[in-house]
């Protein structure tokens, strides 16, 4: 017995229909790997901005030539400075650096702590409003060789960079859904023509345009399914080794156990939001083209 | 008094400026009725043909089909009215994807039946149309004539009240013709109206139906059966 094709328009036939699913397998891949990236860097900024308290570091340079005399006076120097700046109105915490209490999100001046300076770290609260400039000025008619850090201008240039890097990530997610779109219009379309015939014998014995539109959207569903599978297995697989690769550097902000769950939800939603972008596009697709005609 | 089924209003179709293929041509057609449309290869059976089931919109006066206005026919609509109607094709219009009695069975399908109900349906059908035992077959390894009954089979299913056939009797022989031609008059008897476009002036001496023939562009409606008896020609 001839086996038959039980869709009534014989959807799938070419060669080059093998491919959809790849295609579609990419399209999901990418999406995901681009919302992935997205929330986990969005993550990671906000686990970092919350630890992250530290609001200026005040170095005093100690300028005496005798070694004992440098420890006394300093010693006094840096009890006089962290009083005033525990006075501020806004600071959480004001403490002395040493080596071994350099934050790793100090690193940089951590590793410059030597005995002819006195460093010290400020916290400031959120609605801490303290005016660098004028108090570098008033500290400075007390201490002379003093200068301050501001944490705050570089914490907002790299929450700016990192805000930047998640705007394009969902650009880019946005951008793959449109791509998408377009693509499975066009092989929508490309299908429309290829089984023109078939379709306008549909049409004049009295099919609806919604029901040559579900022969495109089923087929396109059973696409995404599989399109879904693979591009979901390539997602999990990657999002482990970036998980594996991040945790082996050891950084204090990364903590992935702590959006797990919103991780997961991104990677097993975005194949079914793309299988449903897929299946819709399908329809309008073949709707608005025999709407044209 | 019985109802119209078509009526044709000072119909005209042009398909190129100047030569009218149809001009002003005026009929009804009553339910229940056997017309034969006749006329020359290119008279415009065809065309006339497509005017109804709306496979051609082109034309000037009024079409009326079971009480509606074609004109009136958009959208969504054009499947509903095309599904009122059973129409054989000339060139059969089958799809050879499909088995015959899938191809019987698409009808039900367009309408929202299952595959199961359809084919329980078409294989019921297929008895009818002489096509018994061939529910597997492919289109493509059937014969002209095995064909057109299969696209009879595929019009009728519905159970529509209008019948079209165009040239259903073109690709066969006369003893299959006459056969064929009794399976529209076995539908007939049923209640159903009928229209069975032919050039075949033999075949239409077979049943004593009216014929609307088509002469460069004019439609005049004789009566081969009748015309035999008394020796004149229309």
């Amino acid at each position: 017995m001839a086996k038959f094709s039980r869709m009534e328009i014989p959807l799938g036939q070419g060669k080059s229909h093998r491919l959809i699913p790849w295609i579609i397998a990419l399209m999901v891949y990418l999406g995901t790997m681009a919302l992935t990236g997205a929330v986990l860097l969005h993550r990671m900024m906000e686990s970092w901005q919350k630890d992250f308290k530290s609001g200026f570091t005040v170095e005093l340079q100690m300028t005496s030539d005798h070694p004992g005399q440098s420890s006394l006076e300093g010693r006094q120097k840096q009890d006089k400075l962290l009083t005033i700046l525990r006075a501020l109105p806004g600071v959480l915490k004001a403490e002395a650096l040493t080596s071994s209490k350099s934050s790793p999100t100090l690193d940089p001046f951590g590793n410059d702590i030597k005995n002819h300076r006195i460093l010290i770290d400020v916290a400031l609260s959120q609605d801490a409003k303290i005016d660098i400039s004028t108090l570098e000025v008033d500290l400075r008619s007390l201490f002379s060789d003093i200068s301050i850090k501001n944490h705050q201008v570089w914490r907002e240039t790299i929450l700016n960079i990192g805000h930047s890097l998640v705007g394009i990530s969902l650009i880019i997610a946005g951008s793959i859904g449109f791509v998408s779109v377009i693509t499975i219009a066009f092989i929508t379309h490309s299908g429309l023509i290829i089984h023109e015939k078939v379709i306008e014998i549909l049409r004049l014995i009295g099919a609806e345009d919604r029901f040559i539109a579900k022969q495109f959207q089923t087929y396109s569903l059973k696409m995404a399914m599989k399109g879904r599978i693979i591009g979901a297995f390539l997602s999990i697989v990657t999002y482990f080794t970036m998980k594996y690769k991040l945790q082996t550097l050891i950084l204090d902000f990364f903590h992935p156990h702590q959006y797990e769950t919103e991780l997961w939800f991104v990677i097993l939603f975005t194949p079914l939001f793309m299988m449903a972008i897929v299946m819709l596009s399908a329809r309008m697709t073949v709707i608005f083209s025999m709407r044209e005609e | 008094m019985q109802q119209e089924i078509v009526r044709f209003d000072r119909v005209s179709l042009n398909y190129t400026e100047g030569k009218n293929i149809l001009s002003d041509i005026s009929f009804s057609l009553l339910k229940g009725s056997f017309h034969y449309l006749m006329g020359a290869s290119g008279a415009g059976k065809s065309s006339l043909i497509k005017l109804i089931y709306l496979g051609f919109r082109g034309y000037r006066g009024a079409i009326r089909v079971f009480g509606r206005d074609l004109i009136n026919v958009h959208g969504d609509d054009i499947a509903t009215y095309r599904r009122q109607i059973g129409v054989v094709f000339q060139d059969f219009c089958l799809l050879e994807h499909l088995s015959v009695l899938d191809n019987i069975a698409l009808p039900l399908r367009l309408k929202g039946e299952s595959w199961g109900e359809a084919r329980a349906k078409g294989l019921e059908l297929l008895n009818w149309i002489g096509l018994k035992g061939l529910g597997d077959a492919s289109p493509q390894n059937l014969s002209g004539g095995q064909k057109q009954r299969l696209a009879i089979g595929r019009a009728v299913i519905n159970r529509p009240s209008l019948v079209i056939a165009d040239e259903p009797t073109g690709n066969v022989d006369d003893e299959n013709a006459v056969k064929l031609l009794y399976l529209f008059t076995e539908l007939n008897k049923r209640g159903t109206t009928v229209i069975f476009a032919t050039h075949n002036r033999d075949l239409v001496l077979e049943f004593p139906y009216p014929a609307l023939y088509l002469d460069q562009g004019q439609l005049h409606i004789i009566f081969p059966y009748n015309d035999r008896k008394t020796g004149s020609n229309g």
